[in-house]
């Protein structure tokens, strides 16, 4: 609910309020962005373009829900119109497919790589089913393609994958499966 | 940071991050990462690992190596044996898998004693006797008999005696407090189960590592078909070994090759991977088998607390406790068995009001396992819910021949051979269940029921206060009683049971069905000004509930009954506003069930002149049941028929109300149908509705207490009209009697005192 308050407070004149709204604002659009656009220079540019919007409108509005839902509909209209409208995204989505294209983080985080890498091996151990079917999920493998080489129905295999990676995360916190 | 307060959203970020959800659960968690830094933080976190997942070199080779391709995709179907040659002995094939076992980290020898034919495969499987603690108070041996069951239940080839069962037949060869050991009883067992086979485990130790010996025989004779002993290696866990055991099991037991081909799920993936949920959750269903629910809830919500993604554990809550269980039941569905499976399938069905797919799911189920007879069970009560009594009966002493004792489906049927019109039988059934369960109190409250039903007053509450005496919290029959204190005008003690009732009953959804019954008391004696002030002050009550949504319904209930009253006064304005509240509180907590209280709204429409809209509603209500697979459609035609009534076309109005009685005995259709009867002149079905009105009490007379009293004024009507005088003069005088303390000028009350003079002068 926090950025509803900061909108009330912003919109009633409060500058360090409306201040830490876009603070807060940007590093969440830019999730939401980076996960849609796969791209952290398409992402930035939209999610600029999106904070505008909302910084030009969000005192006249009136929110038919509440100020984050209407902030979200900004941002996904603003995603929607770059797709559209850029070719760009195209060929960087291509690159990715090639396996080619930088990721999110530009320098991967080793200590993080490693202990993913030793969860994922973990997993292997107690359960070969999930740790493949993560892998194949985030190595771009198709849903149909996963379930054939499973031998799963789609029902099964999206139960499956939310059981993994609830897994991995737990280890990856941990530092040990449940 | 503060975590997040939605653990609705909390459980979606996984799907998120997957992209499994769908594009408004997307949107709707979007908004609340908007809103949630925990959430955010999490998927930030999340976000991560899966870029690494997606990106790193060294992640792809480790997991994939540097091909996926062709090799691969055998590698991971799921294990399917070669099939042997044809002509290769049973004995080699059993040596080959001894070998087989013998390598992994399972250390397990077997030496099969005998070839058996796989005729007939049922086979039986006893709890294991854990030697290590003779007690087995980890209850060790019956989580492995549990788990094998069910994972040799996934094979097509075996025909595993269900656990169910197993307990079925327990109880009915008097074994319910311990498993048989004797071989004797054990025997006996087998023989009832018409088992061919016969499964007995030991657990040697069970730390640091599990030994297990199994022995297969044919129960038929006694031989021993084979014997295992098996000493865990590792960290492996009693899942792996079920596992390990079940293969082992299927090939001593001489299958078709085909059964070697069937993919085999690990148990751990249709129960549970926690041996601890799995325990909790054997004990709810050993609460759940005595009818001790409260008990089977907690267990189950322990089991959850354990593994969340146990998906028969939210399936038995949501048949227990709260239907927001079945969708997680569906969501983790693929983590059970094919018969689980099909129960969940079924609820959903029914979540969904499809009454007939859950039928359809149910049969499947019981062509597959004849002696599935909680499947007759709940296929009987969905037919009962779609109106189909007779079908339902049929399915309910399916369920009682598989099992004699099968306590809860004798119940059901004393109701169902009840509203079939069969007094007799309906006493049969219940005087059973009695002798299964005498020191139990349901029994004694259905008995109560059934004599109310019948219209004897006094054996009902003889009954009620019987089930008291064995349960004095047995709240049902205390509210029962307060009704028929009230048919018995001793108002007091009446408002004493309801307000205790009120009072012992928890959560704010009982408490508020309480204070609708209390209202009962003032307007069963025509106190409707006092009963309005009473039902707007328990509707601020309900309104002060911490779960005041849990209340809607008993609020619909409450709005309904202030419009009846409202309808006595003639007040039309209130009555629909009343009563379109009533709908919107129902719809908020059951946006599928459209039906509720609309043929009422229609019904009070017509009388207030508004044909159009009326009938508007009426065939939008029709295709409504017909979408639902309703063939009866009593609410359809009951409104079809007040507005004909209304509209003073009363052959019509007889008709189309005649159709809603055939599936309909409900205070209101009764009434109506009377009411309709009497204006077309037609005495003799005026009586006759009327009449089976007043002969029976239950909740409904009491929740319509103002129609069911105005019914002596109009059976009187009828018999003047008849010109049976003194019964005419009867009904005058207890309508007369009923309504001689009311708060508010009633019509009907003056016109029945003038005739009853009328009467009365006559020589």
């Amino acid at each position: 609910m926090e950025i509803n308050n900061l909108q009330s407070k912003a919109r009633c004149g409060d500058d360090s309020a409306e201040d830490r709204l876009f603070r807060l604002l940007r590093a969440r659009f830019l999730l939401l962005a980076q996960r849609k656009l796969r791209d952290r220079d398409d992402s930035e540019e939209v999610v600029q373009e999106a904070l505008k919007t909302v910084f030009e409108k969000h005192r006249e509005m009136e929110f038919e829900t509440s100020f984050a839902a209407w902030a979200h509909r900004v941002l996904e209209n603003k995603i929607l119109t770059f797709l559209r409208t850029r070719k760009r995204h195209n060929d960087r989505r291509e690159n990715f497919v090639e396996g080619t294209a930088v990721g999110v983080q530009d320098q991967p985080d080793s200590a993080l790589e490693s202990r993913l890498l030793d969860c994922l091996r973990k997993l292997n151990r107690v359960n070969r089913r999930h740790a493949r079917i993560l892998v194949y999920k985030y190595q771009g493998f198709t849903v149909a393609e996963i379930c054939d080489r499973l031998g799963l129905t789609r029902t099964n295999l999206y139960t499956l994958l939310s059981r993994a990676r609830s897994m991995l995360e737990f280890c990856l916190e941990k530092g040990d499966l449940k | 940071m503060a975590g997040c307060s939605d653990k609705r959203f909390e459980e979606m970020l996984y799907a998120y991050e997957l992209g499994l959800l769908e594009e408004d659960e997307e949107r709707e968690l979007e908004i609340h990462l908007l809103e949630c830094g925990s959430c955010f933080e999490k998927v930030r976190n999340m976000s991560r690992a899966s870029d690494l997942l997606r990106h790193s070199p060294r992640i792809r080779e480790a997991m994939l190596g540097d091909s996926v391709g062709p090799e691969m995709r055998d590698a991971d179907k799921p294990a399917v044996r070669r099939p042997w040659p044809k002509l290769l002995p049973i004995g080699l094939a059993a040596a080959a898998v001894l070998i087989f076992l013998i390598l992994q980290p399972w250390d397990i020898r077997i030496s099969p004693r005998q070839e058996a034919m796989a005729s007939e495969n049922r086979l039986l499987i006893m709890p294991f006797r854990n030697l290590a603690d003779p007690a087995d108070s980890s209850r060790l041996g019956e989580i492995a008999a549990n788990l094998l069951i069910t994972d040799l239940s996934e094979s097509r080839f075996v025909n595993v005696v269900s656990s169910q069962r197993i307990h079925d037949l327990k109880r009915l060869e008097g074994f319910e407090a311990s498993s048989p050991s004797e071989p004797a009883d054990i025997s006996t067992l087998a023989d009832r189960a018409r088992a061919r086979w016969l499964l007995l485990g030991d657990i040697l130790q069970a730390v640091p590592t599990l030994e297990v010996t199994i022995q297969v025989t044919d129960a038929t004779n006694g031989t021993i078909i084979a014997s295992y002993r098996l000493s865990g290696g590792g960290d492996e866990d009693i899942f792996s070994l079920v596992d390990r055991i079940s293969v082992a099991v299927k090939e001593a037991l001489a299958l078709p090759m085909a059964a070697l081909e069937e993919p085999d799920r690990p148990v751990a993936e249709v129960t549970t991977y926690s041996t601890e949920a799995y325990r909790w959750y054997l004990t709810g269903i050993e609460n759940l088998n005595k009818l001790y629910n409260t008990e089977a809830i907690s267990d189950f919500e322990k089991a959850l607390e354990y593994d969340s993604t146990m998906a028969m554990a939210h399936y038995h809550l949501a048949m227990l406790k709260d239907r927001a269980h079945v969708d997680k039941a569906v969501l983790y569905s693929s983590g059970t068995s094919r018969r689980e499976r099909s129960f969940i399938v079924a609820l959903k069905a029914v979540a969904e009001q499809d009454y007939q797919g859950a039928i359809d799911e149910l049969t499947q189920l019981t062509k597959e396992y004849p002696e599935e007879k909680e499947a007759h069970f709940r296929i009987g009560r969905y037919y009962l819910a779609l109106g189909q009594k007779d079908e339902a009966v049929k399915h309910f002493e399916k369920a009682v021949e598989i099992d004699p004792l099968y306590k809860i489906v004798h119940n059901q049927l004393a109701y169902s051979y009840l509203n079939i019109g069969d007094y007799e039988k309906s006493l049969v059934a219940i005087n059973k269940y009695i002798e299964i369960a005498p020191d139990e109190a349901n029994p004694y409250d259905s008995r109560g029921d059934i004599c109310a039903a019948a219209g004897r007053l006094d054996d009902a509450i003889a009954s009620y206060r019987k089930a008291l005496e064995v349960k004095p919290d047995f709240s049902h029959s205390l509210m029962s009683l307060g009704f028929m204190y009230l048919f018995d005008k001793r108002y007091e003690p009446a408002d004493s049971c309801l307000k205790a009732y009120t009072e012992m009953v928890e959560g704010s959804y009982l408490k508020s069905a309480g204070r609708l019954y209390e209202t009962y008391v003032p307007i069963h004696q025509g106190k409707f000004e006092a009963a309005l002030r009473l039902l707007d002050a328990h509707l601020a009550a309900d309104n002060r509930e911490t779960d005041v949504e849990s209340t809607y319904d008993y609020q619909a209930e409450k709005h309904c009954l202030k419009a009846l009253i409202y309808r006595e006064q003639g007040k039309y304005h209130q009555v629909l506003s009343e009563t379109e509240r009533s709908m919107e509180l129902f719809r908020k907590t059951h946006p599928n069930d459209r039906w509720a209280y609309q043929y009422l709204y229609v019904q009070f429409l017509a009388e207030a002149g508004q044909y159009d809209r009326a009938t508007a509603l009426t065939a939008e209500l029709e295709a409504y049941l017909e979408s639902l697979g309703q063939v009866e459609k009593p609410e359809y035609w009951y409104a079809d028929g007040c507005i004909h009534l209304a509209r003073g076309d009363y052959e019509k109005a007889v008709t189309s109300l005649s159709q809603a009685r055939r599936n309909s005995s409900r205070v209101y259709t009764l009434y109506m149908l009377g009411r309709a009867y009497l204006e077309a002149g037609s005495l003799d079905g005026a009586v006759a509705q009327f009449q089976r009105l007043l002969d029976s009490y239950n909740s409904d007379r009491a929740h319509w207490s103002i129609w069911a009293i105005n019914a002596h004024y109009f059976l009187g009507r009828a018999y003047e009209e008849s010109r049976w005088y003194d019964r005419a003069a009867e009904q005058y005088r207890l309508f007369v009697d009923l309504r001689k303390n009311a708060d508010t000028l009633i019509a009907l009350v003056d016109d029945a005192r003038q005739r009853l003079a009328k009467i009365e002068s006559q020589p």
